[in-house]
């Protein structure tokens, strides 16, 4: 491994970086902040400057090796993380909270530490929500759409950045692929701004919501989340664009270009459909029921409690399908506080937290592609103990699934499970309960945001022991490079090659 | 005529022998055994590349000699067309095995084929659709269709048990429009009469319309009410696969293919994603215990090994399958399996060489199928223009050949006696070996 080419091509990346943050810089000054928007200044001027001198260790042209392209995306990740919490730190936030509140934002996470939300200005909120736009798509894709430089050198950082288990491309270069995706990203992205400024949300929070919900990131300027507009038009809205966020870009890439049936046709989208499908019936009941019984639940519990009770069929079907496409595709948006949903309600919840959206979309979680193939997989196992020499392999859009791919979704289910019992171990000897413990855990590994118990919707991280802090940070890190890349970097024996020269 | 055969191997061989009493024959093959085998027979044989411009100029001297390409390499059949056809430009015929080539070879969307060869000829997927047709029929051991299915052709082994043993056939009362139209005692062939009496053992060929030969069969063939609900495949080869593809076409079957490669096994399963596919040895009593393979109502064995076959197939026999059908590549095997009980012993060179045969015939008569392993063929004729319509029982006969059906613009008629017998009617003639040329030069 050789470190100076890793910090070079890092380095590539981290220079031009540094010219984001002057958006949020711009909205500060335009809402009078401009105290503010020096912390921008900072993190932008700062991320170019590291990234010059790390561009200048190697003189670069050298192919990277696949662990160091996976070094690569892994440094990139943390760095870019690292430099997008000096705003925050520069707004008053202590450093780990910065770079909590930073890397919740870039892994499109949505977890918050911020207890207060009137003490920041709408530059630090449109940032938040830009870096969850950014790390949407990925931070690499994105940049190699736009530098033809990193084009080269991307073909390995963009699937080992890209979500999923099978490498997709649209056209015969990475790049064109990169643009493709990223255009596509853009132009829903803008569309959703339109319709939700034409439901009468203020353009700022259009903007922000708007940037949050494509990237199944979360976070929204409203300290109540969604439910803090109450609009059920925006809410429908945000329902459409969290299923499309949830699904594969590159198969919406082909509807755009007149074949629909790359989509309809795929059993991963079919599969999505009818997790929504059931998880929304079965979570519609659940609240039903609670109008019947006299178990409190509250609607909108943060701007007018109005019990649920109260509440009609079609809001009750309103809340169900936002919520479960909020947890499912990781955005975790809150349309009503669910944290004072019954236990049915939220153990609907629960079990879409480990799921996920599909493969090569904006969710984060383990992804629908690999709980159908181990499901298959499972089932073909149960067939074969009848006929011990049925050759059954596991097939997916009539194509055979070669047993590599199977073994490595295996070890990835396995190892993701490890890393959640690890983390769940961790933050119970902080003394959190099992719910706040267990949702903590994935909801920061799947990158979806709030959780059950003092992490809800309506509450924030704040509070939690600077040690659970790092163990989320980790957790949102790697979740969002889906493990292995970051799993495969923390063998010792993959160190015992680094050199700095090379 | 002189006609170029490449390869000398199994079919090569009886191609050679079938021909070489009218023709030229030379026979181009790579090993210079060759020769040996092709010792008892009056052919001229080459040994070496059979791509070679120099030994081609040599073999071939003008356009209308015919060269047959049946190693048992595909690429080399091909490539040897090529250049046949570049150094003499004869008429070509290539045999080939697999279905990619037999795709890229002929015409595709009614496009005629860009290169430069004149026929493909592929005997596995010809053997395939003959045993695909013949599990679906209950009892019957072979099954034709003609005339676009309007003209169906079945034929049975006839057991102690059958009505149709009982009486002289005119006196048997068949369903009307079926003909009794061949025989087989023993090794013999022959066309029944009226007076004909069949017996336990015989093979009896009956010809007619589909409805009547299902009626046929309701009445006169026993155990045939069963619909064949469940086959077994032992196999998976190029054969195996594709018998396993027609047969998933729209029928409801419980299908299992047993294919000892791991490897064959993964595309088997990938090609037919409704058909069990085990991964073993089709002679496994085991495997074949375990997975109620006794229960099938077809048992076909595929492989490429006839020891194979024949093992699997009496193994089979022992389980009481109803239906065993088994391919037999060395021709010389196909007396010996039939003697050992085998139900359908099928020889997937005896069509194909027959079909080559007929292609080189410059007649009006064409050969539809054959028979009994080539015993008997079934023959298209035209009647000509100038012929003045004669009832049948006026016509001239001919020893060893019936006229099974006459079709007649959409009309399908089974003909009596009385019938006419009109210019420009399609007629489809069964008929011995020996009647063959009788009846291709009748009009």
């Amino acid at each position: 491994m050789r470190l100076a080419l890793i910090a070079h091509t890092v380095g590539l990346v981290l220079r031009y970086f540094g010219l984001i943050p002057i958006l949020p810089l711009v909205v500060d000054f335009l809402y009078g902040d401009w105290q503010e928007s020096i912390g921008f200044a900072v993190a932008g001027f700062g991320a170019s400057l590291a990234g010059e001198i790390m561009r200048r260790l190697h003189r670069g042209g050298a192919d990277l090796s696949r662990v160091e392209g996976l070094a690569v995306v892994a440094a990139v990740w943390l760095v870019v993380a690292v430099f997008g919490a000096i705003p925050y730190v520069w707004s008053g936030l202590g450093a780990l909270d910065s770079l909590f509140e930073s890397m919740s934002g870039f892994t499109t996470t949505g977890a918050t530490i911020i207890q207060d939300f009137g003490f920041f200005s709408r530059g630090i909120f449109f940032w938040r929500s830009l870096t969850q736009w950014l790390g949407g798509l990925g931070v690499i894709a994105l940049f190699i759409a736009v530098l033809p430089k990193l084009a080269i050198a991307g073909r390995q950082l963009f699937f080992a950045e890209a979500p999923g288990p099978a490498e997709e491309r649209l056209t015969p270069r990475i790049r064109q692929t990169a643009i493709a995706l990223w255009t596509l990203y853009a132009a829903l992205t803008l569309l959703q701004i339109l319709l939700l400024a034409a439901t009468g949300l203020p353009l700022y929070d259009a903007v922000c919501n708007s940037l949050a919900t494509l990237s199944a990131g979360g976070f929204s300027p409203h300290p109540a989340s969604i439910a803090g507009y109450a609009s059920p038009a925006a809410e429908w809205i945000i329902i459409l664009f969290m299923f499309l966020a949830g699904t594969n870009f590159s198969l919406q890439y082909y509807v755009l270009k007149g074949s629909p049936r790359n989509l309809l046709r795929d059993e991963e989208f079919r599969a999505y459909v009818i997790i929504v499908l059931v998880a929304t019936l079965l979570l519609s009941l659940a609240l039903y029921q609670l109008t019947l019984g006299t178990r409190a639940a509250y609607l909108n519990a943060e701007t007018s409690p109005q019990p649920l009770s109260q509440a009609s069929s079609l809001t009750s079907l309103r809340h169900a399908l936002f919520q479960v496409l909020s947890i499912l595709t990781s955005t975790g948006f809150a349309s009503d506080d669910f944290n004072l949903w019954n236990d049915q309600a939220k153990m609907i919840l629960l079990l879409l937290m480990f799921i996920g959206g599909s493969a090569g979309s904006a969710a984060g979680g383990p992804k629908i592609v690999r709980a159908l193939l181990i499901v298959k997989h499972a089932f073909a196992e149960l067939f074969k103990a009848v006929h011990p020499q049925a050759v059954k392999p596991v097939r997916l859009n009539n194509r055979v699934v070669s047993m590599e791919i199977m073994r490595s979704i295996t070890a990835f289910l396995l190892l993701y499970l490890l890393v959640f019992a690890v983390s769940v171990l961790v933050i119970a000897a902080f003394g959190l309960d099992i719910i706040t413990a267990i949702t903590a855990s994935i909801a920061t590994l799947g990158n979806i945001g709030p959780g059950f118990g003092t992490i809800g919707p309506m509450a924030n991280f704040g509070d939690l022991h600077p040690v659970v802090k790092a163990v989320l940070i980790f957790n949102m890190w790697i979740g969002r490079l889906e493990i292995m890349t970051v799993l495969v970097l923390l063998q010792p024996h993959v160190w015992k090659t680094a050199r700095a020269g090379d | 005529m002189r006609i170029v055969i490449v390869g000398g191997g199994e079919i090569g061989f009886q191609l050679a022998r079938e021909l070489a009493g009218l023709n030229d024959v030379i026979v181009i093959d790579e090993s210079p055994e060759a020769a040996n085998r092709f010792a008892s027979l009056d052919v001229q044989v080459i040994s070496g590349n059979p791509t070679h411009p120099e030994r081609l100029r040599a073999a071939l001297l003008r356009e209308s000699d015919t060269f047959i390409a049946c190693s048992e390499s595909d690429e080399l059949n091909l490539i040897a067309c090529l250049a046949a056809k570049q150094v003499a430009g004869p008429q070509t015929l290539c045999f080939v095995s697999k279905e990619e080539y037999y795709n890229s070879f002929t015409s595709i969307d009614g496009e005629e084929p860009v290169l430069a060869i004149d026929r493909v000829i592929w005997p596995q997927h010809m053997l395939a659709s003959e045993i695909a047709r013949i599990v679906l029929v209950p009892r019957a051991i072979d099954v034709e269709f003609f005339a676009g299915g309007r003209v169906w052709l079945l034929e049975y082994r006839l057991r102690p048990v059958s009505p149709l043993i009982k009486a002289p056939l005119s006196e048997l009362r068949l369903p009307k429009g079926v003909l009794a139209v061949a025989v087989t005692e023993g090794e013999r062939m022959s066309i029944p009469t009226g007076s004909t009496r069949l017996e336990a053992g015989n093979k009896v060929v009956f010809m007619g319309r589909e409805k009547a030969l299902l009626k046929l069969q309701r009445e006169f063939i026993p155990d045939t009410d069963r619909k064949v609900r469940d086959a077994t495949i032992i196999g998976g080869g190029t054969v195996g696969l594709a018998i396993a593809k027609m047969l998933r076409q729209g029928n409801d079957l419980h299908l299992k293919v047993i294919e000892k490669s791991a490897e064959r096994c993964n595309r088997l399963a990938l090609e037919l994603p409704s058909a069990l596919v085990l991964n073993g040895d089709g002679t496994d009593l085991e495997l074949l215990e375990a997975e109620q393979v006794y229960r099938s109502d077809v048992l076909v064995s595929v492989t490429t090994n006839d020891e194979k076959n024949l093992l699997a197939s009496l193994l089979a026999k022992q389980m009481k399958i109803p239906k065993i059908i088994t391919r037999v590549d060395k021709l010389a095997n196909l007396r010996l399996f039939e003697s050992v009980g085998i139900d359908v012993p099928l020889n997937m060179h005896v069509t194909a060489m027959h079909t080559v045969i007929n292609s080189l015939q410059k007649t009006n008569v064409e050969l539809l199928s054959t028979v009994e392993h080539g015993k008997g063929d079934v023959l298209e004729l035209r009647v000509p223009d100038s012929f003045r319509a004669t009832q049948l029982k006026d016509m001239r006969r001919i020893d060893g050949a019936i006229i099974g059906a006459i079709l007649r613009n959409n009309q399908t008629i089974v003909p009596h006696g009385d019938d006419l017998i009109k210019a420009g009617d399609q007629l489809l003639v069964v008929c011995t070996q020996e009647a063959r040329q009788a009846v291709r030069h009748y009009f």
